[in-house]
């Protein structure tokens, strides 16, 4: 009851910390699509590079997430943002690499490769089968690497409030300290409904962009 | 038109290198089916990898109706050359639509142009129009297969490659499927090259064989050439011992047929029958009615103690149990006889009207004559 109570109480600042919460993974996660994806599709024509890159990207995501974000301190301090938004973005964008390069690599080298031959003998370019081909088929492989990484992040921000990024995790770094277990309480129930409706979301729009050929 | 001229294909695997085509030479004329058949491991799927490209050959030259394409960008060479592989590789995120129409994208036809071929070649491979919207998965295998070639076919490339196409099907949709590309060929006439393992496929499919072992080809030619003067021990082994059984395959009753055999009227005296039965010594002859249609068969030991005026032929003939048409092929009628225990059948056309009659020693005499015709056997070469 304490619980709810506090929900209306605090709307509008549980509204604002979502909102920054929902931003810094937002970002963080379109980058490493972008950069996820790009790599996990240049790692497929370069087998060596393969191990090294997918070896980096498992190495990164053991690193405790406290530890990552006291390693970035001194780092960022350079430039002024030892704390804040910055460090968070990039933890949650180093955490994200893994699902999306491995789902990415995994998807495109599982094509069965006689749909290669084909749009080879049809005349495609590299850049056609890639595009038309290969891509297409990879989208629902990679967006469960997407979902995955989009959820574990949602947790790993959460922590981010310690270095000040804000979000929700503020409530829960808050209620530890000041020994308030609704403040705690509310901060978790929040992440965790973040959590799965993000998932739900990121389902729905895997939904749209998977050809019905493939469902 | 394809001419292959000394083409060669070394695969380099570290110190070794293996020969995996030597030195093809062979020339397919327009509008012709091209088989190549062998073991696995023969050359033949190398050799047709080559044509387009998919392998890259070590030496030698490749001419598509009269062009050297050797030099040809491997791209565009492959828009012009219709492909077809044993695991047809249709696009699962395509519709039927946006498979068949991948290639006239590429070469940038207008919207209008691409719809309109689409139909086109639905009505080609006889499926509803309706399936244009379908995805690969809710397709039979049989289906996929034919729009698999609907697609080699969609830009309208002078020369097909086919490795294995109907390999993925089971026996009896094989048969189907196989008849319909033979009735398709028959309108579109492209220049075909096929492989395939299956010597009885060949038979069906092809106007030239070309038989490989270990990258080599062994022999070039039509495939009643191949069975009944094969060009090694190889080939004859190959083709099997019961190479000319498997010529009947090859011909239809109207290539064999007697088409002129002795034939009275249900009317006629019988005594006249006889006559000339004797006369040419024959052992029966075919009774027809006024229609042409035949009726039976009149034996002459069953009426050779008849005396004259004794009757017209239908008082003693026996009735016809079975007719063959002429388009069966011979394979089938040879069965018939066993399965009848009949030496000789009466043929007829559509219209059930006799046109000819066929024997056992017809065929016999007809497969007979190419052995005469040349008496060198391969123990000889």
């Amino acid at each position: 009851m304490d619980i709810l109570n506090f929900f209306i109480a605090n709307y509008k600042e549980i509204a604002y910390r979502t909102e920054e919460h929902i931003f810094i993974v937002f970002l963080a996660v379109s980058f490493a699509i972008l950069f996820g994806v790009t790599v996990g599709i240049y790692i497929t024509q370069h087998k060596k590079t393969a191990d090294v890159v997918l070896y980096i990207a498992s190495i990164i995501i053991t690193i405790p997430s406290i530890a990552l974000f006291g390693l970035m301190i001194p780092v960022l301090s350079l430039i002024n943002e030892g704390i804040g938004y910055l460090p968070a973005i990039i933890a949650v964008f180093l955490y994200s690499l893994l699902p999306i390069i491995r789902n990415t690599y995994t998807a495109i080298m599982n094509i069965d490769p006689a749909l290669r031959e084909a749009a080879k003998g049809m005349g495609m370019t590299n850049s056609q089968r890639l595009l038309k081909v290969e891509i297409p088929l990879s989208i629902p492989i990679i967006m469960a690497g997407v979902r995955y990484a989009t959820v574990l992040n949602i947790g790993v921000t959460a922590i981010a409030a310690y270095i000040g990024a804000g979000g929700l995790g503020t409530f829960i770094s808050q209620g530890i300290s000041q020994s308030n277990s609704t403040k705690l309480m509310v901060g978790a129930i929040s992440v965790s409904i973040l959590a799965v409706m993000a998932d739900y979301f990121l389902l729905f729009i895997q939904n749209k962009v998977t050809s019905k050929g493939l469902k | 038109m394809i001419e292959l001229k000394n083409l060669c294909k070394i695969f380099k695997t570290g110190n070794k290198s293996i020969v995996a085509a030597e030195n093809i030479s062979m020339r397919v004329k327009e509008g012709e089916i091209c088989v190549l058949l062998g073991p696995s491991g023969c050359g033949k799927t190398t050799t047709l990898k080559m044509i387009n490209k998919i392998i890259e050959p070590t030496s030698g030259e490749i001419f598509v109706n009269g062009k050297n394409v050797t030099n040809v960008d491997n791209i565009v060479l492959r828009r012009k050359i219709g492909y077809v592989i044993q695991q047809i590789g249709l696009f699962p995120n395509l519709t039927v639509k946006g498979n068949i129409s991948i290639v006239p994208k590429m070469l940038h036809w207008d919207k209008e142009r691409i719809d309109r071929r689409a139909e086109e070649l639905m009505e080609m491979i006889s499926l509803d129009k309706s399936y244009l919207s379908m995805y690969p998965k809710e397709l039979s295998g049989g289906q996929q297969q034919r729009i698999g070639v609907a697609r080699a076919l969609a830009a309208n490339p002078p020369v097909m490659l086919m490795d294995e196409p109907f390999g993925a099907i089971d026996p009896i949709n094989r048969e189907i499927i196989q008849d319909e590309f033979l009735r398709l060929q028959k309108k579109i006439k492209k220049t075909i090259i096929m492989v395939s393992h299956d010597i009885t496929e060949a038979i069906k499919m092809a106007d030239k064989i070309a038989i490989f072992k270990e990258g080599v080809l062994q022999q070039f030619d039509t495939p009643d050439n191949i069975l009944a003067h094969p060009g090694n021990s190889f080939v004859e082994n190959f083709v099997g011992k019961d190479r000319t059984l498997k010529r009947l395959n090859l011909y239809s009753v109207v290539d064999v047929m007697n088409k002129t055999p002795f034939i009275f009227n249900d009317n006629d005296n019988v005594c006249d029958a006889i006559k000339i039965m004797h006369e040419n010594s024959l052992a029966s002859v075919f009774i027809v009615d006024k229609d042409k249609k035949p009726v039976g068969r009149l034996v002459l030991k069953d009426v050779k103690n008849l005396k004259k005026n004794d009757g017209k032929c239908i008082n003693y003939m026996i009735e016809l149990k079975s007719m063959i048409k002429i388009e069966e092929n011979l394979r089938n009628i040879s069965s018939q006889m066993y399965l009848h225990s009949k030496s000789s059948f009466v043929c007829v056309d559509n219209d059930d009207k006799i046109v000819g009659e066929i024997s056992q020693d017809g065929i016999s005499n007809f497969l007979n004559a190419t052995y005469k015709k040349e008496p060198k056997g391969y123990e000889n070469v």
